[in-house]
């Protein structure tokens, strides 16, 4: 065969293979294939190169994809990178160079330390003083309920029982209107049978209160008297700061621990409370179980908080209730009742005045809350 | 808002696999970018140079995607272990054939991954194509990849080397065809 001859053949396989053959020429070349193993052999070589060079293109490309990707990368964003990788590397080589080391000697400290500890008993008291969660001050009463029981089952034996309903809890509260409105701690009176508030600066004073409004997730309880017999508290000397104290304000209160009112004084110790709770303050006062609901005041007879519980296990650490969000949670949740139930002066009368005296005239409107 | 959303479908594995198949350029570009350090460290750290961590690098996502290419192909591992485990592979081979002894220090978990044939096959088919397209030598080596892989028309190709028309040139591309033939049957 000649050259030519060749050429013209591979020029018409070429057309095939690549589809550039008319139907007509198409259908004729296939009967010959059919017929040709030498021309079909030649059209399986043409295809199998053909092949190779399409890999090789199809390769090429993502090769200079990839360049083009990698041309692209941050030279900056790259040192940042590999830095992480190196620190890590440095670090690993440490912690499998020294680990067994420090692994040694943090075990003999530990068995030294438990040991001591165990042979002194310590271990037990550590567990219980560390238990430093949040108490909430009401006085409980179980130790005195468990003692009651037992004596009454004593008793029962030769007496017929009594009906009364045990008391669960005491806590504070102060007036806020002439006309009979209390704040307190709302856990103190949240699942309450029947509430009474009694002062011992005013002997023989014990009225029946129901919860106006509640509410749980700032502990603010507002109390209204029900009694027909109230006709009005009189004019109250002290007023609700509606801002904030700044941290070291001196604070002092007046609650109701026990059955007599007792005073506590110190300060602003952290404008958040327990937790980073930003709608308490810290206080450094000497609180105990039922001053729950009780006032905080600044220097002027100005109310600027509710104390709301203590942090247990650490001593003069307590929390209270910011005044403003007593303000804004009424404001928000009562607004038109707000001028009924919220009657104080717009100053207090007590500023500039010795503590002695500011007492003396706050005292009576501070009660003791007795829940059934 | 879009971009946003571009962005935080970027974290996603599937996202990359997605975009090696539809060949998503940006896509495919920020997961290169996203593990080459790790590769360039691990090269940097066991003797090598940055470019060759490149070479390395390159090829283990060229592995990557090529079986992602496959509608069978499931990956048993991270996108990371993976190109870390063929990327590791590559350099121990690169530094064996260097005659270079040493434990490799690895900075990364691997799995032991073992190339199947097809890929095996492959790669020496191009390297074997490669090299017979470097020993066809001029005009031949022009011509075959202007036509063939740059798909650049007779007409025009003849115009680019001097043929006074698409026929001639067409003769010759039949001459150099046959010869490329001729080198990859000496070759294989």
């Amino acid at each position: 065969m000649k050259t030519d001859e060749q050429f013209l053949v591979w020029s018409k396989i070429e057309r095939y293979v690549e589809g550039d053959m008319e139907a007509g020429e198409y259908l004729a070349f296939e009967k010959e294939l059919a017929e040709n193993p030498i021309l079909a052999q030649q059209v399986a070589d043409y295809q199998q190169i053909r092949n190779y060079l399409d890999e090789l293109k199809e390769r090429r490309l993502l090769r200079t994809k990839l360049d083009q990707f990698h041309a692209a990368i941050d030279p900056i964003e790259q040192q940042a990178a590999l830095k992480v990788y190196k620190n890590r590397q440095i670090w690993r080589h440490y912690v499998s160079k020294y680990l067994p080391t420090i692994a040694i000697a943090a075990s003999v400290a530990l068995i030294t330390v438990l040991s001591t500890l165990f042979t002194l008993g310590y271990l037990r008291n550590m567990e219980r003083s560390q238990q430093s969660s949040l108490k909430l001050l009401r006085r409980e009463l179980d130790q005195i309920k468990r003692d009651i029981k037992n004596s009454k089952d004593t008793l029962s034996r030769f007496a017929p029982r009594t009906m009364t309903a045990p008391q669960r809890f005491e806590g504070t509260c102060f007036a806020i209107s002439e006309k009979g409105h209390l704040i307190t701690s709302y856990h103190l009176v949240a699942k309450a049978d029947s509430v009474f508030i009694e002062s011992t600066t005013q002997p023989g004073l014990r009225y029946k209160v129901e919860l106006a409004f509640g509410d749980e997730r700032t502990d603010l309880a507002v109390l209204k008297i029900t009694d027909s017999t109230f006709r009005s508290f009189g004019k109250i000397p002290y007023t609700l700061k509606k801002g904030t104290v700044d941290l070291g304000e001196e604070v002092f209160t007046l609650a109701y621990p026990k059955n007599d009112i007792v005073y506590g004084e110190g300060s602003i110790s952290a404008r958040t409370g327990f937790e980073g709770d930003s709608i308490a303050y810290q206080i450094s006062i000497p609180v105990n179980p039922g001053n729950s609901g009780s006032p905080v005041f600044d220097d002027s007879g100005n109310i600027i908080g509710v104390v709301s519980g203590k942090l247990s296990g650490a001593e003069g650490v307590a929390f209270a209730l910011k005044s403003s969000t007593v303000w804004r949670t009424l404001k928000d949740s009562l607004p038109e009742q707000l001028d009924e139930l919220f009657d104080l002066p717009k100053q207090s009368k007590l500023a500039g005045q010795k503590r002695t005296a500011q007492l003396k005239k706050m005292q009576d409107f501070i009660f003791q809350v007795k829940v059934y | 808002m879009e971009r946003v959303m571009k962005r935080t479908a970027l974290l996603n594995e599937e996202t990359f696999i997605k975009a090696l198949r539809e060949n998503d350029e940006a896509v495919m570009s920020r997961l290169y970018k996203l593990h080459f350090p790790m590769v360039l460290h691990l090269v940097v750290l066991n003797n090598g140079t940055e470019d060759e961590a490149k070479d390395v690098y390159q090829e283990a996502f060229i592995v990557l995607y090529e079986n992602v290419q496959r509608p069978d192909f499931q990956l048993r591992c991270s996108i990371k272990t993976f190109l870390y485990s063929v990327s590791r592979n590559h350099w121990l081979k690169r530094l064996q054939a260097k005659k270079i002894k040493t434990d490799l220090k690895d900075i990364e978990e691997f799995i032991p991954f073992v190339e199947d044939s097809v890929s095996i096959e492959r790669e020496a088919r191009l390297v074997m194509v490669e090299s017979a397209m470097q020993r066809l030598g001029e005009p031949c080596r022009t011509i075959l990849e202007d036509y063939y892989l740059h798909e650049m028309s007779m007409a025009e190709i003849a115009e680019k080397m001097g043929y006074t028309n698409a026929d001639n040139a067409k003769t010759q591309k039949y001459k150099c065809f046959n010869r490329l033939k001729k080198i990859i049957n000496e070759l294989k």
